[in-house]
């Protein structure tokens, strides 16, 4: 089977600037063949120069994506996405105002297709204060932060940030950035492209609004100590992927993204290669990299065998 | 001069104030020419007399008001439901009210299927009245080990799944999704709960609800069973109404065979307000007297026994967390704004009562900035409505379409551990809504319950539960009243009270043909009045 097809939930109340982060995404794709599915695309705005074509529910992109409307009914969308070929390479899911980002994210847990890419919650520091504490829809709202792996912070230049911080940390310990105009990189939206390869150098470190770290050599590492790792990351550390070779033989691969992990038996590579990334100034390359070590020098450890694990286990992770 | 045919009947019951009761209706091109006794057609130049109703009792053809097309679509699966159905052929499926009764017609549907591949599913289960032992896998893996099988839940929030299908989908005890039910020793037990976790199966046993709910089976069995009771009007209230979706409509409810007028109202949520605007004006262009378009359908909470309704203080008794709105109320203002000032009358999803004052409030900014007194604009269930917003709903003219059945069904789990004794007693309360003015219409919201006016009909009328319990006797409603509200009360929602809904000169003759007088049995039995067919514009569909 192909690699499951990576799914991002975008969720965040009215006026949060969802349509502002997905524009932003489709103009800054960088290379990846992303297929977006939102509530309304009255709203997007695409340039005329960007759009191939524009049916009645769906519009193509000449840098590869695909724009298509919810059309109410979520699972329908999702069917068509995964039947769909060529299969895009992401899957972006606009929430509607109100939806529950976590039931959304179940879907993609739940379907061997679909791999969960992270739920990423946009907060308007503007007016979260008063929505948190409004007794209709405060709840709703709250949940929204609670299932966030990413917490986005828009319209800081028009509000108190440290207000909405402290109101976010409320319902929160996932890391905080600050995005003007939308301006989130799709590297820590999506993950760094490519399959498992390391990127050129030169795509590291590109943007200011997060660090990454990596790793590539013959070494081998223990079920327990590398899972240890998965479960009690570094903070700060957003994404993480890639495989690694197993003391005794075998591999794994490996993703982590927010606040789930999960390992899979996988060929042998030719060597460990991870990749890492996540919001500055929160995750610290330099705090990785010593755990990194520490999981490598670790002995004494007895070789788990990934006989013991059949398929996709997911870690559970210390909140 | 066209034809025209004067039915005799046993009795005619015409819900016209100004001539109640008749033994004649003369009818001339599918409408009501005249009423009254042998001379009725006398002064328009008489017609042939047609005698085939002279045992049965005529009354107008009834009125759905809140029902869906998926329930013409389940029937392409086994029927598994604790209450005896009738399917759209009019074959009788027994209720099953004993988990080896389940497996034995699982068993023998299992037998009917063509080849050994073939996936077996199988609708309108429900463990609520089958307490004694959960349905599980194992039970379906004693059906077949081999061949895929489904169980899909009456609420349609559940299914149980045997073994290959959670194989299929790759469920296993290494799974770690929320609903996928475990066994004390971590296996799946084969229960998947919500549409996360049925997903993957629905998908690989190629269960889907939006293809089942155009295609042309489904339009023509959703006109078999309206036609089954006595029902010639019914909605389809949430419809996406894709193109390919409203051809299928058009062409089969043109055919000259179809016997019931449908009219949908489209999903007001799938698109932005504007282009809801635009669809609904090309919608209405492609109207016909058995297809109407353009109402639209809005969403507020959830459902109360799904504990996802929103409900005022003091909330649920089991302490569950207030329900989920799936419109924000302000997006909600924002909705009804423009529709309203579009033209667009709305039919607006409320189970809680804090949903149905959400509604009520945005209607009332809404009605305020746009003058337009005719919008019979309609609340859909309004479970918790009480007399307090009944009377702003007056005061606005909005309409109460509310779920009687569930009194039935759901009443005595209302009492016990939804929203307690106190607003169960209150509960989809008609005698208050009619008291304080609003046009009532009641329904069944089928497949959820079955569709039946006369049941539910019966429901209003008496109060009574599954467990036969009488749930809030001031509520009840008298039965001239009820069955008011499943012609024209239903047809006053749907702004079709000026063609149907009584039977009186000029109406389009569409009646309901029933073996009893529904006014003149004991009120207990008005469930039982046996339907024996319609006659849709004019066009006779006996059973």
């Amino acid at each position: 089977m192909s690699q499951p097809l990576p799914l991002t939930v975008v969720s965040g109340y009215l006026g949060a600037g969802k349509t502002s982060l997905i524009n932003h995404l489709l103009r800054h794709a960088g290379g990846r063949r992303i297929m977006v599915l939102v509530n309304d695309f009255g709203a997007l705005n695409i340039d005329a120069d960007l759009l191939e074509s524009a049916e009645e529910d769906t519009l193509t992109l000449s840098n590869g994506c695909v724009c298509c409307t919810l059309g109410g009914d979520l699972f329908y969308a999702l069917a068509n996405a995964l039947d769909r070929r060529p299969r895009p390479d992401y899957l972006v899911i606009e929430a509607s105002g109100v939806a529950q980002p976590a039931k959304i994210a179940m879907a993609a847990q739940a379907e061997p297709e679909l791999a969960l890419g992270g739920i990423v919650t946009l907060v308007d520091a503007a007016n979260i204060a008063t929505l948190l504490a409004d007794p209709l829809i405060g709840g709703q709202v709250a949940e929204q932060i609670e299932s966030a792996d990413l917490l986005i912070l828009t319209k800081t230049d028009i509000a108190d940030e440290t207000a909405a911080r402290a109101a976010i940390a409320e319902h929160s310990a996932s890391p905080v950035v600050v995005a003007r105009h939308g301006a989130v990189p799709a590297d820590l939206l999506l993950g760094l492209p490519g399959g498992g390869s390391l990127p050129e150098p030169a795509h590291l470190h590109h943007y200011e609004l997060y660090a990454s770290w990596s790793y590539a050599g013959r070494d081998r590492v223990t079920l327990a100590t590398f899972r240890q790792l998965l479960e009690r990351p570094p903070s700060g550390l957003y994404r993480l992927k890639g495989r690694v070779l197993l003391r005794g033989g075998g591999a794994l691969e490996a993703h982590l993204v927010g606040r789930q992990a999960s390992i899979t038996p996988c060929p042998e590579p030719e060597e460990t290669r991870l990749v890492a990334i996540g919001p500055k100034p929160l995750f610290d390359p330099g705090a990785l990299e010593t755990v990194w070590r520490h999981v490598l020098d670790k002995d004494g450890d007895a070789p788990a065998s990934p006989a013991s694990l059949s398929r996709r286990l997911v870690v559970s992770r210390l909140a | 001069m066209s034809e025209t045919t004067v039915y005799r009947a046993r009795k005619i019951v015409t819900l016209d104030p100004n001539r109640p009761e008749a033994t004649h209706v003369a009818v001339r091109e599918g409408r009501i020419l005249a009423v009254g006794d042998a001379d009725a057609a006398e002064q328009w130049g008489g017609g042939r007399l047609d005698e085939r109703f002279g045992d049965a009792v005529l009354l107008p053809g009834f009125v759905e008001g809140h029902a869906h097309m998926m329930a013409g679509a389940m029937w392409r699966y086994a029927y598994v439901g604790y209450h005896d159905r009738l399917d759209p052929a009019g074959a009788l499926w027994p209720g099953l009210t004993e988990i080896d009764a389940v497996i034995a017609g699982l068993k023998a549907a299992e037998q009917a299927l063509p080849d050994a591949e073939t996936p077996l599913v199988a609708w309108g289960f429900d463990p609520i009245f089958l307490p004694v032992e959960r349905l599980e896998r194992r039970h379906l893996d004693s059906v077949s080990a081999s061949r895929p099988i489904a169980v899909i839940h009456s609420n349609f929030h559940l299914m149980t799944v045997n073994s290959p299908a959670l194989e299929l989908a790759q469920y296993s005890r290494d799974t770690n999704v929320e609903g996928v039910a475990r066994r004390p020793d971590g296996e799946p037990n084969g229960e998947l709960q919500e549409m996360a976790a049925m997903f993957p199966v629905m998908r690989r046993l190629s269960i889907d609800f939006k293809q089942l709910g155009k295609h042309r089976d489904t339009i023509t069995n959703y006109g078999a069973t309206a036609r089954q009771v006595g029902v010639t009007t019914a909605t389809d209230l949430f419809a996406m109404l894709e193109q390919d979706d409203l051809d299928a409509l058009i062409a089969v409810t043109g055919r000259e065979d179809y016997p019931l007028r449908v009219v949908p109202a489209l999903n007001g949520l799938m698109h932005g307000p504007d282009q809801v605007l635009a669809r609904i004006k090309d919608l209405r262009a492609r109207s016909s007297d058995r297809l109407r378009l353009g109402a639209v359908k809005l969403m507020t909470d959830g459902s109360i026994q799904g504990y996802t309704a929103r409900v005022k203080w003091p909330g649920y008794v089991n302490g569950a967390t207030n329900g989920i709105w799936n419109t924000a109320p302000e997006q909600l203002d924002r909705l009804c704004e423009i529709l309203h000032a579009g033209g667009i009358q709305m039919h607006i999803h409320t189970n809680g009562d804090e949903a149905s004052e959400a509604a009520i409030d945005s209607l009332e900014k809404a009605t305020a900035k746009h003058p337009w007194r005719d919008h019979r604009h309609t609340l859909q269930h309004g479970q918790m409505i009480g007399p307090a917003q009944f009377q702003r709903m007056a005061a606005l003219g909005l309409c109460a379409n509310l779920f009687a059945n569930h009194i039935y069904y759901f009443g005595d789990q209302h009492a016990a551990v939804t929203i307690g004794e106190d607003r169960a007693l209150r509960m989809d309360a008609c005698r208050a809504a009619l008291d304080a003015g609003v046009p009532l219409a009641i329904h069944s919201d089928a497949p959820v319950t079955p569709m039946g006016p006369l049941f539910t009909a019966w429901c209003a009328v008496t109060r009574r539960t599954f467990s036969g319990r009488l749930l809030g006797a001031a509520q009840r409603i008298s039965v001239p009243e009820a069955l008011r509200a499943i012609t024209l009360g239903a047809a006053y929602t749907l702004k079709l009270d000026h063609e149907i809904g009584s039977i009186e000169a000029g109406k389009r003759a569409d009646f309901a043909v029933l073996g009893e007088d529904p006014t003149a049995v004991d009120p207990e039995a008005l469930r039982d009045v046996p339907v024996l067919g319609t006659v849709s514009g004019g066009r006779v569909f006996l059973s």
